[in-house]
């Protein structure tokens, strides 16, 4: 080999080198990719000063940007005598991550080092700069930017996107003034009254393209089968009423995060059970009741809470229906009832309540094929004829007219029920007790004002040994009447909790939504301890 | 009645075919497992009569005639103990507007039999035996949507609690609906057929079936109030089969040619916050014929039954009271004023079990052992004077109990004694769910005895008081 060749090495060593000293500083170094699953311990403040109720969040603000971003399985450990590691490691997760916050001068650092737990390798480490504490909340969107990217292989757009404003990140619905109608049904103050801050189904051509979970709350030491959202206080922020067997739970939505609101919880005896929960301004003083539908002992017996002075306080009590809340008949939300049957659990007409001074009352009846429980119920306008949908007792979704016939029924199979109401022994004409499962509503969720979308849970599950309601997955879908029955537009990642109710809440504009969840983590039982989590998802 | 009956059928076929096919399929069941400890239960069923020495189990008392009671030695030092096991499958294939039900039931005693062809029996070593007993097996179907109609071997229980036919299966054809403002049963079943052979071999005449007709219309008067009328006709023409009515002063049952019995009565329940108050009122008519010639004069039928239950929601439970009355036949009597039950043609078609007694009458829970001081309300005769209470609480989280108290006696004085007080009843029961399903109950029930059991056919008698213990396991799915 001649001068050539020796060229040919040189430029070879070269190039080699390069593209070594490329991987090396290349900013996807850290482009591996790991399992998507980490556990955040609490942040440590170097600060001289006082920043700890800022740092306290910090772990919660990023776990939820995390699993918005990337997705991610994200365990918060909490602070206790275990170390991080030893925490995270009984955790189950692969990953570690641990943040501080220093203040350097007039501005601050957070740094957070994640760890891969079982080799004790440093995985990854990541900074941000926040020139007041204000900037901290808002860079640590950029810092869980960067981990997802560099950490989970994620690219998102949330990085390049000038950091929101940390006040309300996720604002109440404004109050839409709903159309106006005679008030047949609604005992309000009057037609001019203030409109309640629900939700309706806004015109314009608004298509939803994605589901995604944002955050979720701590874990709830109960099976809750029921949720619903409302700004029960006035302060402009949506709280989030769940309720499990005989515990009324109470969260708000503030910051990106779902956090304890006081009183948290409301329990009642062992001869109580929660059916159902309704949030609704029904006298029209713009104060939303919360309605909460009790079987106690065989007889319906709801009652209505309302937020005052800092607390929940009952407005009325001994209501003989199952409550429930149509989003829209005849162009506006009513409330509507059930009562319990004297030989079955439901029975009867549909009859439209109202509510005034702390009584309520019923109003005109509705006949409707509704023999299976009014719980599957709802009233939204769906084309010309559909006045009704309706999770039947077989979990079918169908569309009825104003009669209860139905237009269409679907061959799924959706809501996925598994609290249920047993009246009466095993005879010898059956396998148990009268059974009832309270099955799922199905909510309006924006599009078109006469075919909206619509959002319902659905869960896989055995079709055939449908008793044991045990079910492999589950997800939230958005669906629409389309001519050719009901077709599911998008929906979210399929889980393998099941997720027992869902609740949404339209953006302002109606571009978008909120969907707080119920989802079931462990069954309850003589061996097992239940827990369930709410969870919040962005309809985009 | 046969022509009739295959258009029917024809036309059921008809509407079945033509309807869309769009099936679900759903499987459910439950395997109960119990194990008892009692001075009295011996893994039979029916009326027992309790005594001190002599007769066992299976020996029937035999005066009058045809009173066959079971006598049972009831002493602590006779205490059996034993495990049973039933298991109940039905089968649902359900379209819209037409499905079919399949409801099969196998039962056993832990180590009794293997390898046998029997019902109620192969849990010994080894099992292997044919022992799966069809209870239902129909199909329904729409023909308009207010309508359903039942066709096949399917169950039936009246609108008096059971007292007359309760949780009885029968093979016939029922139309169920609405037909606003009312609510509305009526059709049509065959309790036996045939020339009274069993219906293995069955011969011409046709005139020898015993057939049940059924006509009921309830309705909601007032909020909060459901009101019925029913009217049921029974009308057998084997002869044979009535036999067994346990008739009190006829001097044997020869020659008799029918039974036409009558039943008019109202059922009603109204709510008022936090009771429920509910009852009804029956009257039994009828006649007995006998073939002409025959020294026995027809009988005419005259029975009367009512009942009245306040439930009450009471604190953290609830509670209940109920009392019964059935008429009943004194020797000296021309009539014959028990009230005809469907016992009369198989044990335990009549079934009243809403006080939840153990010892006293029937129990809803009962497996193959189900013995009680009265199975059936017409109590060998005599009738009965019944009151039952309980109040059954949640304990804390999954567990539930329950109290109970009731109290027996005759109507008219039993057979066998000039008495007739038969005893009075307490019973607890705890039940545990052990996770979604699986349910443990213990039950516990003791009675004492009542002077009609002082003396057997005027011989003195001093059995100990009954009493049973039980725990069960059972999964639904």
């Amino acid at each position: 080999m001649g001068s050539g060749g020796k060229k040919i090495r040189r430029t070879g060593t070269a190039c080699a080198l390069f593209l070594f000293a490329l991987a090396i500083l290349s900013p996807t170094a850290f482009s591996a990719e790991y399992p998507r699953r980490v556990a955040i311990a609490p942040f440590v403040s170097l600060a001289k000063e006082d920043i700890q109720q800022t740092v306290s969040v910090l772990p919660r603000l990023l776990s939820s940007r995390l699993m918005a971003l990337a997705g991610a399985e994200v365990t918060l450990l909490p602070s206790g005598t275990k170390s991080p590691a030893e925490a995270a490691k009984s955790s189950g997760v692969p990953l570690l991550a641990q943040g501080t916050v220093a203040k350097l001068g007039k501005g601050f650092s957070i740094d957070v080092t994640i760890t891969e737990l079982e080799s004790g390798k440093v995985a990854g480490a990541f900074f941000a700069a926040a020139n007041t504490e204000d900037d901290i909340i808002p860079q640590l969107g950029v810092l869980a930017g960067d981990i997802s990217e560099k950490l989970f292989g994620v690219k998102s757009a949330a990085r390049a996107a000038p950091p929101a404003p940390a006040s309300a990140p996720i604002a109440a619905p404004t109050a839409v003034q709903p159309p106006v109608h005679p008030a047949a049904g609604l005992s309000a103050a009057s037609a001019a009254a203030p409109a309640p801050t629900a939700p309706v189904v806004s015109s314009g051509p608004w298509e939803p393209r994605s589901i995604v979970k944002v955050t979720a709350s701590d874990k709830i030491p109960d099976e809750v089968f029921r949720v619903t959202m409302g700004d029960v206080d006035g302060d402009g922020d949506p709280e989030i009423v769940a309720i499990g067997r005989r515990t009324i739970y109470f969260y708000k939505v503030k910051g990106g995060a779902i956090l304890p609101f006081p009183p948290v919880r409301i329990a009642r005896g062992l001869e109580h059970h929660f059916l159902n929960v309704e949030i609704f301004d029904a006298d029209g003083d713009g104060k939303p009741e919360i309605f909460i539908t009790d079987l106690v002992n065989d007889r319906l017996r709801s009652f209505i809470l309302q937020y005052r002075d800092g607390t929940f306080a009952t407005t009325a009590s001994d209501i003989p229906h199952f409550i429930v809340l149509l989003s829209d008949l005849e162009g506006k939300k009513v409330l509507a009832g059930q009562s319990t049957g004297l030989d079955q659990i439901f029975l009867g007409n549909l009859h439209l309540l109202n509510y005034s001074k702390g009584k309520v009352t019923e109003g005109r009846s509705i006949k409707l094929p509704l023999d299976d429980g009014i719980f599957g119920l709802n009233a939204i306008p769906i084309g010309k004829d559909g006045k009704f949908v309706y999770i039947d007792v077989d979990e079918h979704l169908r569309l009825w007219d104003g009669k209860g016939k139905t237009l269409s029924k679907t061959k799924e199979y959706f809501s996925g029920a598994r609290d249920e109401v047993t009246r009466g022994p095993t005879t010898r004409a059956s396998t148990g007790p009268a059974n009832t499962f309270i099955r799922g509503r199905v909510m309006p969720l924006g599009g078109e004002a006469d075919n909206p979308y619509l959002l319902v849970r659905q869960a896989e599950g055995s079709t055939i040994v449908r008793n044991l309601r045990m079910f492999k997955n589950c997800r939230l879908v958005i669906g629409k009447y389309d001519g050719g029955g009901f077709s599911v537009k998008t929906s979210s990642e399929t889980m393998e909790n099941l997720i027992t109710d869902a609740y949404p809440l339209e953006e302002k504009g109606g571009r978008g939504a909120i969907v707080a969840a119920t989802v079931l983590e462990e069954t309850s039982s003589a061996i097992t301890t239940p827990a369930s989590r709410l969870f919040l998802y962005r309809v985009q | 009645m046969r022509k009739g009956l295959i258009l029917v059928l024809a036309g059921a076929l008809l509407a079945v075919f033509a309807l869309p096919a769009m099936a679900e399929f759903n499987f459910s069941g439950f395997i109960r497992s119990e194990g008892i400890v009692s001075n009295y239960e011996r893994f039979d069923a029916g009326t027992f009569i309790p005594v001190s020495t002599g007769a066992e189990s299976g020996t029937t008392i035999a005066n009058p005639a045809i009173l066959t009671k079971r006598l049972l030695v009831v002493r602590t030092d006779r205490t059996a103990h034993y495990a049973q096991e039933r298991s109940r499958l039905r089968f649902e294939s359900k379209g819209e507007n037409v499905g079919a039900v399949a409801f099969f039931e196998l039962d056993f005693r832990y180590g009794d039999a293997q390898y046998t062809v029997a019902r109620n029996q192969g849990g010994g070593l080894e099992a292997d035996s044919i022992n799966l007993e069809t209870k239902n097996v129909y199909v329904w179907f729409k023909p308009m949507p207010s309508m359903t109609v039942n066709v096949g071997l399917q169950n039936f229980t009246d609108s008096y609690r059971g007292i007359i036919l309760g949780y009885a299966d029968m093979a016939g054809i029922f139309f169920t609906g609405k037909y606003e403002p009312v609510d509305y049963r009526f059709g049509w079943a065959k309790f036996g057929s045939g020339n009274g052979a069993g219906g293995a071999t069955f011969t011409v005449p046709e005139d020898k079936d015993v057939d049940f007709y059924a006509l009921e219309v309830h309705g909601s008067p007032v909020k909060n109030a459901r009101a019925g009328l029913n009217l049921y006709y029974i009308r057998d023409s084997q002869s044979t089969s009535i036999a067994s009515i346990p008739s009190i002063g006829f001097t044997g049952v020869t020659g008799l040619n029918t039974a036409e019995v009558y039943y008019v009565g109202a059922d009603a329940s109204f709510t008022f916050n936090p009771f429920t108050l509910s009852g009804f009122a029956l009257y039994n008519f009828g006649k007995l014929k006998f073939v002409p010639g025959s020294t026995n004069e027809d009988v005419d039928i005259k029975a009367w039954a009512a009942d009245v239950r306040l439930d009450a929601a009471l604190g953290p439970g609830k509670g209940f009271i109920e009392g019964l009355y059935v008429s009943g036949t004194e020797s000296s009597d021309d009539e014959f004023k028990t009230l005809v039950t469907g016992s009369t043609w198989a044990l335990a078609a009549s079934f009243y079990t809403t006080t939840d007694m153990q010892i006293l009458l029937p129990n809803i829970g009962d497996i193959n052992t189900s013995q009680a001081l009265a199975y059936e309300v017409s109590n060998s005769g005599a009738g009965m004077i019944h009151v039952g209470a309980g109040y059954t609480m949640p304990l804390m989280s999954k567990l539930t109990g329950k109290l109970g108290v009731g109290y027996l006696r005759g109507a008219k004085k039993l057979p066998w004694s000039d008495k007739k007080s038969q005893g009075t009843e307490v019973n607890a029961n705890l039940n545990y769910n052990l996770a979604k399903g699986l349910d443990l109950t213990a039950i516990g029930a003791y009675a004492w005895l009542g002077d009609a059991y002082d003396t057997i056919n005027g011989v003195a008698n001093d059995p100990d008081n009954p009493y049973k213990l039980l725990a069960r396991l059972n999964y639904a799915f």
